[in-house]
């Protein structure tokens, strides 16, 4: 489960104008002056919000950081943070940060953008009665307590079963001030050498005060401070064009604009890029054979690893998975390439690591032997655990979404034909399934899933395994991990934090509380008149994107 | 007449309260069962802050308690809920936190238009089909308009949808666009998706193909009470007093023949419903069948609850249309 881009539900938030047809415009009323000009058309999902700290999955995200512009955005080639809209951004201790802005800088509407244009989108998306997705993303930051209460004691609760929680009264985080007009002091409450690098994510982008005068206009027209500006407003079912913003300061795209059309869940773009009326498409698996034996086709398309990442993770809290060696016999019983082969070789590839290669500290290979095949060694480890209980399936609980069941069903034979137990595939309702893992009620390896939120191997460490025993869903906790985690936040640079995060990562390696499966792969086709087409590592929509900000048009 | 309609719009209100509050308890019930919805807000991977969820739910209504008492029918939110329908509020949707009057005003209109297409179509095409059978009655043409229909009913819909979108659309598109151009009406009208740009062309073929559901029993039921009519003492009456064949046609045997249509027509308008679920998510058009299909899929309980009133207020509706339209056709039928 890629987290929100595999959630059915991205509708986009607040109202827009109701008409059917209501399309923004066609290629007719574009006037933008790119270089090479043109107009794009992009497939999109349904987008859940375009205003920052609203949105959270894949679809909304694609569109904001065209239209707005971060504090630091992610370099191409390496995905390190470079900055943007910042000037600078340092720290003494790593917990106390200065942001310097750049002068002159505005929003779409002459708004400046400077440090109240920041802080009024963070206290926005901290407040926890806005209930804003990525709220989470301030949990770090001091004063985020006071804006997300804990709940009243029991005693004040009128039904012993649901908590109640105090008002609040706070709107802004204290933990964040503008010292002068273009400077934002952060402290954090403890130190987080990763901090400039989660800036670049839309949680962090600014907001004018226009818009939160009247987010419902806002969420139709956003008002941002990117390359891409809309002059009619978006709709989620429809879909919309942003032009290229005249007085936009940084480099201008070398295209007019942008056309989105929505493909809604379970609609698939690919026949539409076979008439040419999408320039980025990906084919479902169904597809992919014939689009890659068509030679000319296959000159046009794009493979690279996708960030997001397959596990099979253990329900520790179960005693029949206690035991490391029985973890470690399940990992090598899997025969990765050989389920490759039966799900389709170019969509995956083996990984034998917990973060990913083309993450900042990732590629360490850290499972090493125990994410390799080896029946025997798996068998012999099984044995030393004591074996597995007689006559008693091991059971495989997975969401029944997209082909998870012949992808786990494969997983699940080569488990059974190497340690020679039976296994059984519990196929679950996503929510069903996300209750179920989460209040630890699982008897069996589950389905675990990841992309990134920003590009740090601590990404794909302390969400999912952090938090304690009782709070992730592994229930999986280990004195060292936390200790090196906190380590690494406070280390001086970057190039030694991510060297201690890669530690945490060794040391959660010798625990196995989930096994690394597959990484997936991008598999997007593009069209002849596209040139110059790049898919950035870290952010790119699932079914087919491209970066806006340097493709070219060339018919 | 006017009695007889008020005591039917009565009935019709009665049975919506009755499938309003069936589907509330259904939706309670798979709360209580399912799950609590209101972790999909955060997406799923990520285990929400306490309050946080606390707040989510409050903004849903989902906080109540009797959501946690497997079976409790929450009659204190059905209530609440009723009151906010009667209000025109008809709330917010879980994910988003999107207008549902707002996505109504976008989806029923394009289900609607859907019909307009496939009503068209099935109507057209059995009208033409039937009478010809029956014209024909016994002889080759008659078993073959039969044989078709049949052999066109008994292939599933998203056989026909999927077929056309994966093996006919493309090429045809690209044929079409080689010669009148793509911005023409030949160039978008066999697109493989619908496309809100072109709101009225890209449903004419997904209308068409649902227009083919229950094609066989249309036509079948038109040939059959035609046969009926050509054959009944009032057709010979006609033409013992020398009235002219297309008037014996009009007035006599397509006027009577009507009310059997007119019948299988509002009979298979809840059965296109289910069509248009198909059609909608196969071309990827933003109408009513697809939405509650996802909403269901996406525990948006308010979303099933509205949606599917609406279809049964539409099938009610029809439902009392039909028959009214008895009594226009049949001068025998009278209301009292």
């Amino acid at each position: 489960m890629r987290r929100m881009r595999m959630t059915v539900a991205a509708i986009a938030a607040a109202g827009l104008a109701a008409a059917t047809a209501a399309c923004a415009g066609d290629e007719g009323d574009v006037d933008g002056e790119g270089d090479g000009g043109g107009v794009i058309n992009m497939q999109i999902g349904e987008v859940r919000s375009l205003i920052p700290g609203g949105s959270g999955e894949s679809e909304g995200y694609r569109i904001i950081k065209n239209v707005y512009d971060g504090l630091v955005y992610y370099d191409i080639e390496t995905g390190e943070p470079e900055n943007l809209v910042a000037e600078e951004i340092t720290s003494p201790d790593n917990q106390t940060w200065t942001i310097k802005i750049k002068d002159g800088l505005t929003f779409h509407n002459g708004e400046p953008v400077n440090a109240d244009a920041f802080i009024r989108s963070w206290d926005r998306t901290a407040y926890a009665p806005n209930a804003l997705p990525l709220n989470y993303f301030f949990g770090t930051f001091e004063g985020y307590a006071e804006m997300n209460p804990d709940p009243l004691p029991e005693d004040q609760w009128a039904d012993p079963e649901v908590p109640e929680y105090p008002e609040v009264a706070t709107t802004h985080l204290s933990g964040v001030t503008a010292v002068d007009d273009l400077t934002i002091e952060v402290k954090l409450t403890a130190p987080f050498i990763g901090f400039p690098t989660m800036l670049g994510y839309e949680a962090f982008y600014p907001v004018a005060e226009e818009c939160l005068a009247d987010l419902e206009a806002c969420e139709a027209t956003p008002i941002g401070n990117g390359p891409f500006m809309f002059e009619e407003p978006y709709d989620p079912q429809a879909g919309g064009t942003a032009v290229v913003w005249e007085d936009y300061a940084g480099d201008k795209p070398k295209i007019d604009a942008v056309e989105w059309h929505v493909y809604l869940e379970g609609d698939d773009c690919w026949a539409d890029f076979l008439t040419g009326d999408i320039d980025i498409c990906s084919p479902s698996a169904a597809d992919y054979q014939s689009a890659m034996s068509d030679t000319e086709l296959a000159e046009r398309v794009i493979q690279q690893p996708d960030p997001s990442i397959l596990m099979l993770a253990f329900p520790l809290y179960d005693e029949k998975f206690q035991d490391v060696n029985v973890r470690r016999a399940i990992s090598m019983a899997i025969d990765r390439e050989g389920v490759l082969n039966v799900v389709g070789p170019e969509r995956f590839t083996p990984l034998d690591e917990w973060v990913p290669e083309s993450i900042l500290g990732g590629g360490t290979n850290s499972c090493g032997e125990y994410c390799t095949y080896d029946p025997e060694a798996a068998q012999e480890l099984l044995a030393q655990a004591g074996g597995w209980p007689e006559g008693e399936p091991l059971k495989i609980w997975v969401n029944d979404a997209a082909d998870n069941l012949d992808i786990f069903r494969a997983i699940g034979d080569s488990i059974s034909e190497s340690l020679g137990i039976t296994y059984e595939l519990v196929p679950m309702e996503w929510t069903e399934f996300l209750t179920a893992r989460e209040n630890h009620q699982l008897d069996g390896p589950f389905r675990s899933g990841w992309g990134p939120d920003y590009n740090l191997n601590e990404n794909y460490l302390e969400p999912i395994y952090g938090g304690g025993a009782s709070v992730n869903d592994q229930g999986w906790e280990n004195e060292a991990y936390n200790a090196k985690i906190a380590e690494a936040g406070a280390a001086a640079t970057l190039d030694e934090a991510v060297a201690l995060y890669a530690e945490a990562e060794a040391i959660l390696a010798e625990d196995m509380p989930s096994v690394p499966v597959f990484g997936e792969n991008f598999n997007f086709f593009y069209t002849e008149r596209l040139d110059n087409v790049e898919v950035h590592p870290i952010y790119a929509g699932p079914r087919g994107d491209c970066e806006l900000r340097t493709v070219t048009i060339t018919e | 007449m006017g009695r007889y309609v008020i005591r039917r719009i009565l009935q019709a209100l009665l049975t919506l309260g009755i499938v309003l509050f069936l589907l509330h308890y259904l939706m309670a019930l798979s709360v209580q069962i399912r799950g609590n919805p209101a972790l999909l807000f955060f997406g799923g991977d990520r285990t929400p802050d306490p309050a946080m969820l606390e707040q989510v739910e409050r903004l849903y209504n989902l906080d109540n308690s009797c959501y946690e008492r497997v079976g409790d029918p929450c009659i204190t939110p059905f209530v609440e809920r009723l009151q906010d329908y009667v209000q025109g509020d008809l709330g917010t949707t879980l994910n988003g936190n999107r207008d549902v009057a707002q996505l109504l005003s976008i989806y029923i209109p394009n289900t609607l238009r859907l019909f307009v297409f496939s009503v068209i179509t099935l109507v057209a095409v059995s009208m033409v089909l039937g009478t010809w059978a029956a014209r024909h009655r016994g002889r080759f043409i008659d078993h073959t308009v039969r044989g078709t229909t049949i052999l066109a009913d008994s292939i599933p819909v998203f056989l026909i949808l999927l077929s056309y979108v994966y093996i006919v659309a493309v090429p045809l598109t690209r044929w079409a666009r080689g010669i009148w151009g793509t911005e023409s009406f030949m160039g978008q009208v066999f697109r493989p998706n619908y496309n809100p740009d072109y709101p009225w062309t890209t449903i004419i073929i997904p209308g068409i193909i649902v227009g083919t559901v229950g094609l066989a029993t249309m036509t079948r039921l038109i040939r059959a009470s035609q046969l009926e009519n050509l054959g009944s003492d009032f057709v010979r009456t006609a033409r013992a007093k020398g009235l002219k064949p297309m008037r014996i046609t009009i007035v006599h045997v397509i006027r009577n023949s009507m009310i059997p249509i007119v019948t299988g027509i509002g009979f298979l308008f809840a059965f296109m419903l289910s069509g248009a679920v198909l059609t909608e998510g196969v071309m990827g058009i933003p109408g009513m069948g697809r939405m509650i299909f996802q909403a269901v899929q996406r525990q948006e309980g308010n979303l099933v609850i509205v949606g599917l009133t609406v279809s049964a207020f539409v099938v009610v509706f029809v439902s009392l249309i039909v028959d009214l339209l008895y009594a226009a056709l049949d001068p025998r039928i009278r209301y009292e």
